[in-house]
């Protein structure tokens, strides 16, 4: 029963409107009857200006008077007319809302979204710095430990270790060529210390003698590192050198000798 | 081999691109089989050269030879020189002879030779049935310049000749006499039409381009049509009729196909200034002289689009409409009595 | 001489006409597809002519025209030699807010064939706005398109409390081109 009362009533509104809409478009229709009627105008072509200032004077009075006479129009008072307005107004309305109200929701979920993703990054960047931070002290703990004397010292100490080394060898060395390589007579060393005395006959020189005049030149002048045979060194001495690959001869002079590159 | 002969073909072997370089060489066919297999083509092209210059000494050689790769490369790019046509004309009665390659050459040759000694005459025919033309030319005393030849390229039967332009002006006169005498004919003049296109010279002269009104087949028009109307039916053409106006114009005025390529066309302007008496700024009598000078890349198909790009109302002027069917793009123009007549050639 | 009736016609129902007049037939198309483009409430017809009069044998089937952009193309002298010619096949009514021109191309300096002096001369002188635009550009060409469809809208009557004639006056004084009213 309701229903079909609503239907009827609904009926009755919109043929009240279309009445209404009927009604504006009569007058629609008789402003354009009497345009039609109003010659047109044409536009002057040397100076439209004036003319044109004069009908826009015109027409804007016209509209200024239409404006003040003008009563706002109200739309039909027919309350089932009104309420399926309100009614279209308040859906629209609320149609607009969802849209807001998505639109907040989405923007919220990219605010939290951008949120979680700034403190995770906040977090790398603190873990960083808690990395960077460590890695300092360690490295000012190096810095505090590594002292310009402490290390001079500690070399200091290496070489004369090594010094001490090499002094040792050195003694080794040649303790075992003079025990082993003496010189063919027995008083040589007797002999030795009166070389000044007795410039005319040579005196021999020792193994060691001969040996370390060789690594003196090699060392001295390595652009030259020959050494001149003359009858102070003993002939199967010089032959030991040479035969086991200690010594070399001059490539033109054979009587010059020098020690082999051992550290080539 | 001489030492000009070998220098000659190393620049031009230099001056070929690697991509054309294989096609070339066999198209000249100098070298053996063997011997366009042992070239490696892949190497720097200065070492290229030196290994053909190499080959050709083997082969024996001569500027002939020469002359003809210079031939087919520029018969290739031929786009790259400026190409001027010359009409031939016979005097009434002259009796047409039965055309012979061979009688040509030979009074071609003869007909240069007698005047100048020094100079090289290289004959190359090709698919398309022209006949290239290559002389160097030198002077009594000196031997003929190669790298500033002159080309002609002449169709048989035709009165027409295509010249490009490295030609000295003494030469022209005798190169002439001898296409005169060679071909037949009794007069030469030049027909104020050039291009860098040669084949859009030989389209022109031998109206071998698409202008003709009547084969002129309306689908393409509707179906161009109808894809401006399809675009979307809120949008309505107000002034379809007048753009149908417009490309009919542009049709009988140029054709419906591809156009000729050419670079420039040339106005001499001899008129005499009209102005109002009260100004009086040029005197009457004398003329007003100007020279305007269109160029595009594609002179003709900017001529054909002004129009439908609104940027000129159709028809055209006819002096721009008439560059195909008068064959030429240099025209003067002068005061004539009866009205205004345009370019007719001064001779 | 037939002369484009302001008022010839009865408004159609929820929709406006558009008509562009211009020489650059592609420039035309484009911004007509432009316009198209935007989304709108009502029906935007839009017509395209190099000229005016318009062939008086479409008439018939013509809907009222509320708004005419003529289109200068700075670049040509042609275009706007054409513009001038058509003007005088206009109801005074139109200049009533219902003309705007657009010129087109202005930024190119070194390719303007026309002073953009020529141009604001000639609107003052019909008591129109004048657009500026480039049309290669889209986002110009868009914005352009909303603003031709804005004022199509006041022209054609669907705002209500704004009248052509009133907005026109509007924009006059923003432009404040008093220099030529002088």
């Amino acid at each position: 029963m309701s229903l079909s009362q609503q239907d009827l009533n609904l009926e009755d509104a919109k043929e009240q409107l279309l009445e209404e809409c009927e009604g504006i478009w009569k007058q629609v229709e008789e402003c354009q009857n009497k345009l039609t009627f109003q010659e047109i105008e044409t536009v002057p072509a040397t100076d439209p200006k004036l003319s044109l200032l004069l009908h826009r004077m015109k027409a804007l009075t016209a509209e200024f008077n239409q404006w003040q006479k003008r009563t706002p129009e109200i739309i039909t008072t027919n309350p089932d007319v009104l309420v399926a307005l309100g009614k279209d107004q308040l859906q629209r309305l609320d149609h607009d809302l969802e849209m807001i109200l998505s639109t907040v929701h989405a923007k919220n979920k990219k605010l939290n979204e951008d949120l979680l993703r700034e403190q995770q990054w906040l977090e790398e960047q603190q873990q960083l710095i808690d990395c960077l931070d460590q890695t300092e002290k360690e490295i000012s703990n190096q810095v505090v430990q590594f002292s310009e004397k402490r290390a001079f010292q500690e070399l200091k100490s290496k070489m004369l270790k090594i010094k001490a080394y090499k002094e040792e060898l050195l003694n080794a060395l040649g303790e075992f060529v003079e025990k082993h390589f003496p010189l063919p007579e027995d008083d040589g060393i007797q002999k030795k210390k009166t070389r000044s005395s007795r410039e005319e006959d040579v005196q021999l020189i020792t193994l060691h003698e001969i040996l370390e005049s060789l690594i003196n030149t090699l060392i001295n002048k390595p652009h030259d590192p020959y050494v001149t045979i003359n009858n102070s060194f003993w002939s199967p001495y010089i032959e030991l050198l040479l035969r086991y690959g200690i010594a070399l001869r001059h490539l033109e002079d054979p009587s010059r000798i020098r020690l082999e590159n051992f550290y080539d | 081999m001489d030492e000009i002969v070998a220098e000659y073909i190393r620049r031009t072997v230099l001056r070929i691109p690697r991509s054309e370089m294989g096609r070339m060489l066999t198209t000249w066919g100098v070298f053996s089989e063997n011997q366009l297999q042992s070239i490696n083509l892949h190497q720097i092209k200065d070492k290229l050269s030196q290994e053909v210059v190499q080959l050709c000494e083997e082969n024996g050689a001569t500027i002939k030879h020469a002359a003809n790769l210079d031939i087919i490369y520029n018969y290739t790019y031929r786009d790259k020189k400026v190409w001027t046509v010359y009409k031939m004309t016979k005097e009434d009665g002259d009796e047409n002879v039965v055309f012979n390659w061979v009688d040509f050459k030979n009074r071609f040759k003869a007909s240069l030779r007698l005047l100048l000694k020094n100079v090289t005459i290289t004959f190359k025919k090709f698919e398309d049935n022209s006949m290239w033309i290559r002389i160097a030319w030198g002077t009594q005393f000196k031997k003929p310049n190669q790298y500033k030849p002159t080309y002609v390229v002449y169709h048989s039967q035709t009165p027409y000749v295509f010249i490009s332009h490295s030609i000295f002006k003494n030469c022209r006169v005798l190169l002439f006499q001898a296409l005169l005498a060679a071909a037949n004919y009794s007069d030469i003049h030049e027909m104020d039409l050039r291009s860098r296109c040669l084949d859009s010279l030989k389209d022109i002269v031998f109206k071998r381009y698409n202008q003709n009104v009547e084969t002129f087949n309306p689908q393409p028009l509707q179906e161009r049509n109808s894809t401006l109307e399809n675009v979307d039916p809120r949008i309505i053409q107000e002034d379809k009729n007048k753009k149908e106006t417009i490309r009919k114009i542009n049709e009988e005025d140029f054709g419906n196909g591809s156009l000729p390529k050419l670079q420039y066309a040339q106005y001499k302007l001899e008129t005499v200034f009209k102005s109002k008496p009260e100004m009086g700024i040029l005197n009457d009598k004398e003329p007003f002289r100007c020279l305007v000078t269109f160029s595009s890349p594609h002179l003709l198909e900017a001529l054909k689009s002004l129009a439908p790009a609104g940027l000129a109302t159709a028809p055209l002027s006819r002096l721009l409409t008439c560059i195909v069917p008068e064959a030429k793009n240099s025209f003067k123009i002068t005061e004539k009595k009866s009205g205004f007549s345009h370019g007719l050639p001064d001779q | 001489m037939s002369t484009l009736a302001a008022f010839g016609k009865l408004p159609t129902l929820n929709s406006a006409t558009i008509l562009l007049v211009g020489t650059n037939e592609i420039f035309q198309q484009q911004l007509a597809e432009t316009i198209l483009q935007e989304k709108q409430d009502l029906k935007i017809n839009i017509h395209l002519a190099d000229s005016l009069p318009l062939p008086p044998e479409r008439d018939h089937i013509r809907p009222r025209i509320d708004l005419i952009v003529f289109m200068v193309n700075m670049q040509s002298k042609h275009s706007y030699s054409n513009i001038e010619a058509s003007l005088v096949h206009v109801d005074a009514s139109f200049f009533l807010g219902k003309v705007c021109f657009l010129a087109t191309g202005a930024g190119r300096l070194n390719q303007i064939s026309i002073e953009v002096n020529a141009v604001l001369k000639l609107a003052d002188l019909y008591c129109s706005p004048v657009l500026f635009c480039e049309l290669e550009c889209e986002k110009i060409r868009i914005a352009t398109a909303q603003r031709l469809l804005r004022m199509l809208r006041i022209c054609a009557g669907h705002m209500s409390g704004v009248s052509a004639l009133s907005f026109s006056s509007l924009m006059k004084s923003s432009i404040g081109d008093s220099s030529f009213l002088a």
